[in-house]
């Protein structure tokens, strides 16, 4: 995804203009977003940011899942294992998907697992980077795949 | 001409985008409207037009039929996707829509539509009245919570209004985490000025003066139209310093979940509001009395606050008149899995389970035969194809251990394996769990270990015994539902799906 490169400086004023407006989830947050993960060099400024201990900023990143410590290398593949989708499927195209993942390394697919996504009438449903693909199947994905990397 | 081709995520996800580019381009004297969905996502994307019969449908569009209905606007508008007027359709002409009225047929953003189709009637209302007067309209509707626990939402509301404090705020779980809904989706992107109207009712009646949305990060269309529609309504007075002009101060802000299922839960959303772990907390104290930042907190959700408009606007008597006696007004039934036609369905409480999985859902979408419905998100009990007559209220779904939680119905064909699913319940709780108590954190990981050596063939009976001993230590010792309520989709499916447990001989036909 177009995440920009990590930069310290620039993500410590990030942090500090969280500070007003928001708190720690929300200075995290802003990091995933404009870095796509939290470098764990951050931490320390957080903390004092928000005047508590590293061990809760700690604590905060590992707790929710959408916080990540490393840089997702490739383009993100999500899909949906809900009740709702796993009824039409989803089951088989995340089989599918670690499939084609394992088998071209080559191109950075990145699969992982979401739970519901809100578009449950129209599963099997997978997320390519950031768009929402419904009725999914692996060849929709895989083209989809493709038109995001290039 | 005017065309209508939804903007609603679930419609993007098979295309309308595309479709809207097309038909932009071929139809460049066309003024088109980027609506929410009606609801109807078999036919979606769903591409309407207006025309002296009203406003008719096409559907589904899908881009490589996209052209082709270019061409059929710009002639005699002959499709053979055409399904007629779009009010007429059955599947809509049979809903009873009061919270989700205008969803689907307004521009979502534009504020005269609003007005136009009803809106701001409800906080016109609440605005020269009582904060007491509104409490008891909604006391006398009869509203309960629709995120799951069916708690009134006027005592709620009276307890924070009773209590003193110089900050009070409202927060609306717009986390639904639960897999198979939808409803609070559709309402945001698709009608979002409705909870701010009943946001701001419920300001002006309880005394708050900040208000919060948590939506969850997996909805990041319904995140940025709430936005923009926040934007929209503080430049009309709506919210802001003083609302419609009057002494009443109240702002809004959305705050963004982070990929935790848990946070739905009113405490952890809070501890979550407050840059925390979303830990849960121990109640009491009650968040109507000490909430966000230890103060007095009305907690609702979308759809709660959504039918509070209605509810000023006609009286709460006239909601109450709808439903059952004791679950009163509409619930926002969302039908979804393996269904041929999936969607909204918002009807009166009471209608039963088989009327809304035969009737409005056509039965499956592989069109094997139904095996079991999930009912009330991945805590909620699966029913078998014998069960399907349930009303669908509070008080019926109780009576046969299940629960309607935020309204989802998810639908399976003859292909589930029930022994997998109930695995899967105590995974997600294992995975889920904030990790506060035992029961839940360690018992989901024993529970998913049982059901392994249940599903391997190892000592069946003994482990059935350990499983259901198990459960009711879950349902006993846990601390919120997430632990307390795993052990109901995993008792139901054992119980009425023992066959696929290896628990007798043959998997019996439903
Ligand atoms: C694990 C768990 C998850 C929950 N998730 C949601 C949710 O996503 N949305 C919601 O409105 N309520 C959810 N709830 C229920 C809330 O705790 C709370 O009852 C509700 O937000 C109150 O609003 P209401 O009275 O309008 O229903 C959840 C509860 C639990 C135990
Ligand atoms: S039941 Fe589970 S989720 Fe709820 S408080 Fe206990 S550990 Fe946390
Ligand atoms: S269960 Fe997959 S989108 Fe809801």
């Amino acid at each position: 995804m177009s995440a920009r490169e990590w930069d310290p400086i620039e993500a410590n004023a990030l942090v500090n203009s969280c500070v007003m407006r928001g708190n720690p989830l929300v200075a995290l947050q802003s990091l995933q977003s404009q870095y796509g993960f939290v470098h764990p060099e951050a931490f320390e400024h957080v903390a004092q940011a928000f005047n508590i201990s590293r061990a809760e900023v700690f604590g905060i990143v590992t707790y929710y899942s959408d916080l990540r410590t490393e840089l997702v290398n490739g383009t993100e593949v999500r899909v949906c294992m809900g009740e709702a989708c796993q009824a039409v499927g989803a089951r088989t195209l995340l089989r599918e998907l670690e499939h084609f993942e394992s088998n071209h390394a080559e191109m950075h697919m990145f699969v992982s697992e979401v739970f519901c996504m809100g578009n449950c009438a129209l599963g099997p449903t997978a997320v390519v980077g950031a768009t929402l693909v419904g009725l999914a199947n692996i060849d929709a994905v895989v083209t989809l795949f493709h038109e995001v990397q290039s | 001409m005017k065309i209508f081709v939804p903007a609603d995520s679930s419609a993007k996800s098979v295309g309308s985008d595309s479709v809207a580019r097309i038909l932009g381009a071929a139809l460049s004297q066309a003024d088109m409207v980027r609506n929410g969905s009606r609801g109807m996502y078999w036919l979606e994307p769903l591409v309407e037009v207006e025309t002296d019969q009203g406003r008719v449908a096409y559907g589904p569009i899908y881009p490589a039929d996209a052209e082709s209905l270019a061409e059929a606007l710009n002639g005699n508008g002959e499709h053979p996707k055409f399904l007629g007027v779009t009010s007429e359709l059955p599947w809509i002409r049979e809903q009873n829509r009061l919270t989700f009225k205008r969803v689907g047929i307004i521009d979502p953003l534009d504020p005269a539509d609003f007005q136009a189709h009803g809106g701001l009637a409800g906080l016109q209302q609440a605005l020269v009245k009582t904060s007491e007067s509104i409490i008891d309209e909604v006391m006398a509707s009869g509203l309960r919570g629709r995120g799951g626990a069916g708690f009134p939402a006027a005592i709620k509301w009276r307890t924070v209004a009773q209590a003193q404090s110089e900050i009070k705020y409202i927060c609306i779980n717009a986390d639904e985490g639960d897999s198979g809904t939808f409803a609070d989706r559709v309402l945001m992107e698709g009608d979002p000025f409705t909870l701010i109207e009943g946001m701001a009712i419920s300001a002006i009646a309880t005394g708050a003066t900040h208000g919060y949305i948590y939506i969850r990060s997996e909805y990041p269309d319904a995140i940025s139209v709430m936005n923009a529609a926040l934007d929209i309504a503080r430049e009309h007075t709506w919210i802001g310093p003083a609302i419609l002009g009057s002494h009443h101060a109240f702002e809004i802000a959305v705050r963004v979940g982070a990929g935790s299922y848990v946070c739905g839960e009113e405490t952890a959303m809070l501890e979550s509001l407050e840059g925390k772990r979303g830990m849960v907390r121990p109640k009491p104290p009650i968040p109507a009395l000490s909430g966000l930042f230890g103060k007095p907190t009305v907690i609702n959700n979308v759809m709660t606050i959504a039918a509070v408009p209605y509810i000023l606007a006609h009286g709460g008597d006239s909601y109450a008149a709808i439903g059952t006696e004791k679950s009163t007004g509409t619930s926002v039934y969302q039908l979804a899995g393996n269904i041929a036609q999936g969607g909204i369905v918002e009807l009166g409480f009471g209608v039963s389970l088989r009327h809304l999985v035969e009737h409005f859902g056509a039965g499956t979408r592989s069109g094997a035969p139904l095996r079991a419905v999930q009912v009330g998100g991945p805590l909620g009990a699966y029913l078998s194809a014998g069960q399907l007559d349930v009303a669908m209220d509070y008080e019926s779904l109780t009576a046969i251990d299940a629960m309607l939680g935020h309204g989802g119905i998810v639908v399976f064909d003859e292909t589930v394996n029930m022994a997998q699913q109930a695995r899967f319940a105590m995974e997600f709780c294992a995975e889920e769990s904030c990790g506060k108590c035992t029961p839940c954190r360690i018992g989901s990981i024993r529970g998913v270990e049982v059901i392994d050596l249940m599903i391997r063939g190892e000592n069946r009976d003994d482990n059935r015994e350990l499983l259901v001993d198990l459960c009711e230590v879950m349902t006993d010792g846990s601390l919120c539902a997430m632990g307390g309520l795993t052990p109901m989709p995993v008792l139901s499916a054992l119980n009425k799906f023992p066959e696929d447990f290896g628990l007798s001989q043959e998997r019996t036909q439903p």
